[in-house]
């Protein structure tokens, strides 16, 4: 009775470790090396996209958007 | 026999009618004694420095600005400049001229002519009353390397006596008057707007000082008072003052630059711009196809800051 119970025990874990536990790990593995190189290529951005935003040069026709912007807003006062 | 719910407490006379009005009664009380402590207050404070009773109760149910009639605001204006009479011992004039119209100011600064010597910044503590040693400045004059325009790794405390410095530009920073300003959006209480003429302005005896448009600010304009600010001297008081501008300014509120209203709105030119000894500053009409702004804006490169945030800065740095 005891060994039957062993032996079912043994074969669902068999199944389980085929079935979930080893895809769950690889994965895991694939999960961990996609976020690693997407942290990567977040740390590296930061300095330069960061100053640009800081203080951005604005082109002739981005200007005279603005402006338009301004004028419409009073218009519409 | 039991008696059946409700009946003993009949009795005896309580009723939910009775509670109700003991709420009310007490209600009433708790409101009549508020209100008294804070008579008592105004009553104090007009002891103090000599405030009659009638302007203490004037300033206390004061309303904001835009709802004020012309009377009140006639009334309210009175009000500060007897209170900086007793103050300082000087006549002082605070004017409410509205925006002119087909007026919308803007500003542009030359990044390659300044030299980061911060006259504008006293030029400004000066006008806008201050006081010398005060802690709050609106304008900030950033110290950066060249080729690196991270406001990160700006320094705000160079040592302005020994400026240019090689290697160095200097980038002044103040309020931008934003066209689409998330100070005012923050602020609960309605105490600061933008008027027609585009200038961001705070009624300073609305403000509640929770600070909600400093956090919102992403540009550091905004600065709070955390005391008293330092004793102007009677003579160096700048006596030509706004109301929603370098007017003596309570305790406790926020303050900011307004392209010193007390003086653009009479058509005269910003403190900052006339101090400015290297000439970087144009101050102008943006509405106007002929100021020296539109030119500068049209011609030359120009640049704006953090304006990805969709906040519209009226203020442009160039370079020649």
């Amino acid at each position: 009775m005891a060994d039957q119970r062993t032996g079912s025990l043994e074969s669902a874990s068999r199944r389980d470790f085929l079935t979930r536990a080893f895809p769950r790990r690889v994965a895991a593995v694939l999960g961990s090396s996609v976020a690693a190189a997407t942290g990567a290529a977040a740390a590296q951005t930061p300095a330069d996209e960061a100053s640009a935003r800081d203080l951005r040069k604005m082109s002739r026709d981005e200007v005279r958007d603005a402006l338009r912007r301004i004028r419409a807003r009073r218009r519409a006062d | 026999m039991a008696a059946a719910p409700g009946v003993a407490a009949r009795t005896v006379g309580v009723t939910r009618r009775l509670v109700l009005k003991l709420g009310v009664a007490l209600s009433a009380l708790a409101a009549l004694f508020a209100s008294r402590n804070a008579l008592a207050q105004a009553a104090k404070a007009a002891g103090a420095d000599g405030e009659t009773l009638a302007d203490a109760l004037g300033g206390l149910f004061q309303k904001q600005y835009k709802k004020m009639s012309r009377e009140e605001v006639q009334e309210a204006v009175a009000r500060i400049e007897r209170r900086a009479k007793r103050q300082h011992g000087v006549d002082v004039t605070v004017g409410t001229e509205p925006p002119m119209e087909g007026v919308v100011f803007g500003y542009a600064l030359n990044i390659s002519k300044c030299k980061g010597v911060r006259k504008c910044v006293e030029a400004c503590v000066a006008e806008n009353n201050m006081g010398p040693g005060s802690p709050i400045q609106y304008i900030r004059v950033l110290e950066l390397d060249h080729g690196d325009m991270n406001l990160n790794r700006a320094d705000h405390y160079y040592e302005a006596e020994t400026v240019p410095q090689p290697g160095k530009f200097y980038l002044p920073v103040q309020c931008m008057q934003c066209d689409n300003p998330p100070c005012v959006s923050a602020c609960p209480v309605e105490a600061t707007w933008q008027e027609r003429d585009g200038i961001t302005v705070v009624d300073y005896d609305w403000c509640i000082g929770c600070r909600y448009c400093m956090a919102a600010c992403p540009y550091w304009a905004r600065h709070f008072n955390w005391g008293t600010p330092p004793a102007v001297a009677a003579e160096a008081l700048n006596t030509d003052m706004h109301y929603l501008g370098n007017r003596p300014r309570p305790r406790g509120v926020v303050e900011k630059c307004t392209f010193c209203i007390q003086r653009s709105r009479k058509g005269r030119q910003p403190a900052c711009v006339e101090a400015c000894p290297t000439g970087a500053r144009i101050f102008g009409n943006l509405l106007d196809p002929n100021s020296d702004l539109r030119y500068v804006l049209e011609n030359k490169t120009v640049f704006r800051l953090k304006e990805d945030l969709g906040t519209e800065p009226k203020f442009w740095y160039f370079t020649d």
